[in-house]
């Protein structure tokens, strides 16, 4: 009897989908180069962070190898990935440079065993689930590194960084640019178009159907080109829907979103968003509460306005202990804020010049100063300043304790959307806002570890599973 | 593997006189979505007019997988242009131009810092054609 169950069972377990585990598999980069260039340099090198080669090319291919070993390791596929890599010239000058430019050579859809009729899948991805190479002669994905940065006319002084360690000091850490431009290249980017609401051949991809806008409820294919072109500048309300990120967002994203909010007069009371800076204390959830002063200055060459706070405050009596409002432009924001905190202000608001939102952090170096600074949109500053020709402002610069940085009020992540648009940027990346930062925003942060982050779990979502139960 | 790459929305196809996308093979076994978004291309209403034409058959366009190092200069110095191809199988393969490329720029700040930012067209022209301001 028993032997008759087993025989049952086992035939039952041969009926079944087979549970297919895919292994890791290398990713391979394919070196574009010439020889003697780029990649192929012979010029000797000491090692560095970690890096043990001892030519200039030597490195630069060991960083990106690098870079590529902590990433396949977590991506599951019997078909090798092939990135195509190399260090070519791309647009710079002597304080600003492409860094790199990346992304997908191609893209499939319909293909044998495509889990999701009419989508485009990435090279890499469609491979996996085909379990076969679909494009035999064309690698997955490409990445080209500047090979000028660091000269003279191309971000002067701040060569890339070929070590291991994330050491770059005033450097550009090339192993987090790897990190972050594979990532594209693999899954992390749509093939929409975001100024005009198009999708490529009217169909969607494997990374826009996870993409929602909580203001209309309808997720990134179901929408028009119209309704689209909307969707990308909904800043706070485009999320990634996706099951993966979204499980793994409380261990991801800290609680505390950042915010100001306006406690009187009634017709502007709520929150507002802010850009956090670079400088100064993190605000808290106690927060610092007053009320909201224009700071005043004197018109001087150059910065002509008398609110923009890039002299001595004139009106310290009236900031002193008060929430300084200030206008961006014509100083550094370190200067602005630290003239408000010499003036007794107890925190600094800096409205932008400019419209859109959501506001950008505020950058800058400078460990005198003492007092949280964030900086607002240009809408809520002329919001504040018609209300304070009637009446007084109060207002309170904290966390919100009920949502995480970089998430929706229901726990969704946030997608990029600023206003206005910006191609290349726009909702193929994580919210700026994220806190701690995250690998796919739109910037490298300095704090970055070398890890997928979030990407991995946005890369379950789209395809990149770890079994295969499929026939 | 797939062994033929048939005709795709190409200048051939698009010329007058030329074949009807039904009598393109593989389009039969197109999906219906599939089939209704190449009719649009062909009639010149791509819904992305970013999908140009381009007439290729028989093989993958891009880099060769067997490039070796040093065999290739520069294989994507040139401007690239999305295409999409019809295969035998009724699939689709879109080979991805510039505009799907993801630009990393950086600018140096007056403290010295580096902000990175991805960037659009107007920010790379920016850095060919002036000084980068300071952020203020």
């Amino acid at each position: 009897m028993l032997r008759q169950q087993l025989i049952v069972i086992v035939a039952l377990a041969a009926l079944a989908p087979a549970a297919r585990a895919d292994k890791p598999v290398p990713i391979v980069l394919v070196n574009a180069n010439a020889a003697g260039i780029g990649l192929n340099d012979p010029t000797p090198v000491a090692p560095v962070g970690g890096n043990p080669m001892t030519t200039l090319g030597g490195q630069r291919m060991f960083a990106l190898q690098h870079a590529a070993n902590i990433i396949w390791p977590q991506l599951r596929s019997s078909v090798p990935i092939r990135i195509q890599v190399s260090f070519d010239s791309r647009a710079c000058n002597a304080t600003g440079a492409v860094l790199a430019s990346a992304g997908a050579a191609w893209a499939d859809a319909n293909f044998k065993r495509a889990t999701i009729p009419d989508t485009w899948y990435h090279g890499a991805l469609a491979n996996k689930m085909a379990r076969t190479d679909l494009a035999t002669t064309t690698d997955e994905a490409v990445a080209i590194f500047n090979i000028n940065l660091g000269q003279a006319n191309c971000l002067a002084g701040s060569p890339f960084y070929y070590g291991l360690d994330g050491n770059e000091g005033t450097g550009v850490d090339l192993v987090a640019t790897a990190l972050h431009e594979f990532s594209h290249g693999l899954g992390f980017s749509q093939f929409g178009n975001v100024s005009t609401g198009t999708l490529l051949l009217n169909m969607q991809d494997t990374y826009n159907r996870n993409l929602l806008d909580t203001s209309t409820g309808l997720t990134w294919p179901q929408m028009t080109n119209t309704q689209r072109i909307a969707a990308a500048v909904n800043f706070d309300h485009v999320v990634w829907a996706g099951a993966n990120v979204t499980q793994a967002v409380p261990t991801r994203l800290a609680l505390g979103l950042p915010v100001l909010n306006i406690q009187s007069p009634a017709g502007i009371a709520g929150p507002y968003a802010v850009g956090t800076a670079q400088f100064g204390p993190p605000l808290t959830a106690s927060g610092v509460s007053a009320d909201i002063v224009i700071a005043t200055d004197l018109a001087e060459t150059g910065s002509p306005t008398t609110t923009d706070a890039c002299s001595p405050i004139t009106n310290a009596v009236d900031v002193a202990g008060k929430i300084a409002l200030v206008d961006r432009g014509a100083c550094t924001f370190i200067i602005k804020v630290k003239n408000a905190q010499v003036a007794g202000a107890i925190a600094v608001l800096v409205a932008d010049n400019v419209a859109g939102g959501p506001p950008p952090g505020l950058g800058g170096i400078d460990p005198t100063i003492t007092i949280p600074s964030a900086r607002i949109t240009l809408a809520a500053g002329n919001a504040i300043k018609t209300a304070l020709q009637t009446e007084p402002v109060a207002g309170a610069l904290v966390l919100d304790m009920t949502r995480r940085a970089g998430a929706d009020p229901s726990g969704f992540a946030l997608m990029n959307a600023p206003n206005p648009v910006v191609p290349g940027s726009s909702i193929s990346h994580w919210d700026p806002i994220a806190s701690p930062n995250l690998l796919e925003e739109p910037a490298i942060n300095p704090d970055l570890e070398h890890g997928l982050d979030l990407n991995y779990q946005l890369f379950l979502d789209i395809g990149w599973r770890d079994e295969d139960t499929r026939p | 593997m797939r062994t033929s790459l048939l005709l795709i929305l190409s200048a051939a196809a698009l010329a007058p006189g030329a074949a009807s996308a039904a009598e393109i093979p593989g389009t039969e076994k197109l999906t219906p979505k599939a089939a209704e978004a190449v009719e649009l291309a062909r009639a010149g209403q791509a819904a992305d007019s970013q999908a140009t034409a381009g007439a290729r058959k028989g093989t993958d366009p891009g880099p060769k997988k067997d490039a070796q190092p040093g065999a290739l200069a520069a294989p994507y110095a040139a401007p690239r242009k999305t295409e999409v191809f019809i295969q035998g199988d009724g699939s689709l393969v879109a080979t991805l131009g510039d505009e799907y490329m993801e630009d990393l720029v950086a600018v140096k700040k007056a403290d010295g810092s580096i902000s990175t930012q991805c960037a659009t067209d107007a920010d790379i022209h920016a850095l060919e054609s002036r000084p980068a301001s300071e952020e203020k």
